[in-house]
């Protein structure tokens, strides 16, 4: 009798065992899938709080971070501003200059979060930023049409830049936005800060035909 | 199923006295269980064919009834993993110098995905790797937990940065109204030793010298921000880095 009591739930686990499996499995699934969706969907991003609140090629000055504003985790001293780019829509032309007083910042983020690229005042020659934000097709296709039209003229065209100063930078994702940060050595320094950067521009190019 | 035993059975070769006791006494052999189910399975499909494929659907639809606990468990794991993987801190790639813990890697391109899905979460914009690096404190040096109603000693030396700010943040990292309505300091107006060392105390009331106000809720974190940090995201690139000590003293 024993015997067959245990025979019975032998059977019984073994029946359920690919269940088991399957639920593992599928829980393992959901998990990397919720895991990498969710950057993309949550609504706290600051891609979704802030960046889709202002229209595509249009600098928006951000709150200062200061108790009940700005964005968490914002250092008071920084001042900052944003664009938000869809390059579905053509690709993006950030230009900036750094005046000396305050330490000067660009960053580009998708809209998960991920910064592409980053870089201060110092990096760039002179302090300015000229930075052209396109998609691999985008890039194909301007450097396609480059060397049609100057390729008698100027059989060195290296890859990547098309004027001396001008930073190309491929995304991998059409949507996201650039950061601009000017610090403020004082917490009063605010307004100048933000008067930095007013010399943003941040416009949508129409894309090469 | 009691056809065959309510029948006079036959005495035939091979078959022993037990089993024929058994089948007239109605008592199922104890054992090729399975065999004589088969047996009979075979003749009632024989004899009631509609019947028969009816129980075979219905046994098959019976297997499949773990189905939708299966799919509540599968849902209920991949949840509470994804929860709790992203309740502690974001992502790998950890750089701790005394008090102070710092993700490089959420600054770059390279950060990976839980790092980028407890950022999303917390709606944070962290310093890209060629602005500078973050650094968080939420325990002093002994391992205590900060807390507003104690005073802090933090000390240190200059660090290889353009820049540097300190503040103080809740546990939300929001900014906390405070006395002086000051919410941190940076290297620039820092009062400074020879030789560049210099201690910030940390304190609800002003204190003299550099002060860093804390506010009203008792638990907070210290946020130091090292613009153009001299540093990579290698870990091994940190280890000119003196980070500032975080002393406790008197507690109200």
């Amino acid at each position: 009798m024993m015997r067959r009591e245990t025979d019975f739930w032998l059977d019984r686990t073994l029946d359920l065992l690919p269940w088991l499996l399957a639920a593992l499995l599928g829980g393992v699934a959901l998990h990397l899938l919720t895991l990498l969706a969710l950057p993309r969907l949550t609504p706290s991003s600051a891609y979704r709080r802030l960046a889709l609140k202002t229209p595509v090629g249009q600098v928006a000055l951000l709150p200062r971070a200061a108790p009940g504003t700005g964005p968490s985790f914002s250092d008071p001293f920084a001042t900052l501003a944003l664009c938000r780019f869809d390059l579905s829509l053509g690709p993006l032309r950030l230009r900036a200059r750094a005046d000396n007083d305050h330490p000067f910042s660009v960053s580009v983020r998708l809209a998960d979060g991920t910064i592409i690229y980053s870089a201060n005042d110092r990096q760039t020659p002179k302090g300015s930023f000229n930075i052209l934000i396109v998609t691999q097709a985008q890039a194909d296709a301007s450097d396609l049409q480059r060397d049609n039209a100057g390729a008698d003229e100027n059989a060195a065209g290296d890859a990547g830049t098309v004027n001396e100063d001008e930073l190309r930078l491929i995304s991998p994702a059409k949507a996201g936005f650039a950061l601009f940060r000017a610090l403020s050595l004082r917490e009063s320094d605010y307004d100048a800060a933000a008067a930095a950067l007013a010399s943003v521009e941040c416009a949508v190019e129409k894309p090469a035909r | 199923m009691g056809a065959a035993a309510s029948l006079p059975a036959p005495v035939a070769p091979g078959v022993s006295s037990e089993t024929l006791a058994r089948q007239s006494a109605f008592v199922p052999p104890m054992r090729s269980r399975s065999k004589s189910r088969c047996f009979r399975a075979a003749q009632f499909a024989e004899n009631h064919p509609a019947r028969a494929e009816k129980r075979r659907r219905e046994r098959a639809l019976s297997r499949l009834k773990p189905l939708p606990a299966a799919a509540f468990a599968a849902l209920a794991l991949g949840v509470a993993a994804t929860a709790l993987s992203l309740r502690g801190e974001p992502g790998f790639g950890a750089v701790r110098l005394g008090a102070w813990t710092s993700f490089p890697r959420i600054g770059g391109a390279d950060i990976d995905p839980y790092g980028r899905a407890v950022v999303a979460l917390g709606g944070a914009m962290p310093l890209g790797e060629g602005e500078g690096l973050a650094f968080v404190a939420d325990r002093d040096d002994d391992g205590r937990a900060l807390d507003s109603r104690c005073d802090y000693l933090i000390s240190g030396a200059a660090l290889p940065a353009r820049l540097w700010t300190l503040s103080a943040y809740d546990l939300e990292g929001r900014l906390r109204p405070n006395e002086a309505d000051r919410h941190g300091l940076t290297s620039v107006g820092l009062l400074r030793r020879k030789g560049g060392d210099f201690a910030i105390a940390a304190a609800r009331a002003a204190r003299p010298g550099n002060w860093l106000p804390l506010g009203e809720k008792s638990r907070f974190l210290l946020v130091l921000r090292a613009y153009e940090a001299g540093a990579s995201s290698l870990a091994g690139a940190f280890e000119g880095w003196n980070a500032p000590k975080i002393a406790r003293g008197d507690c109200s």
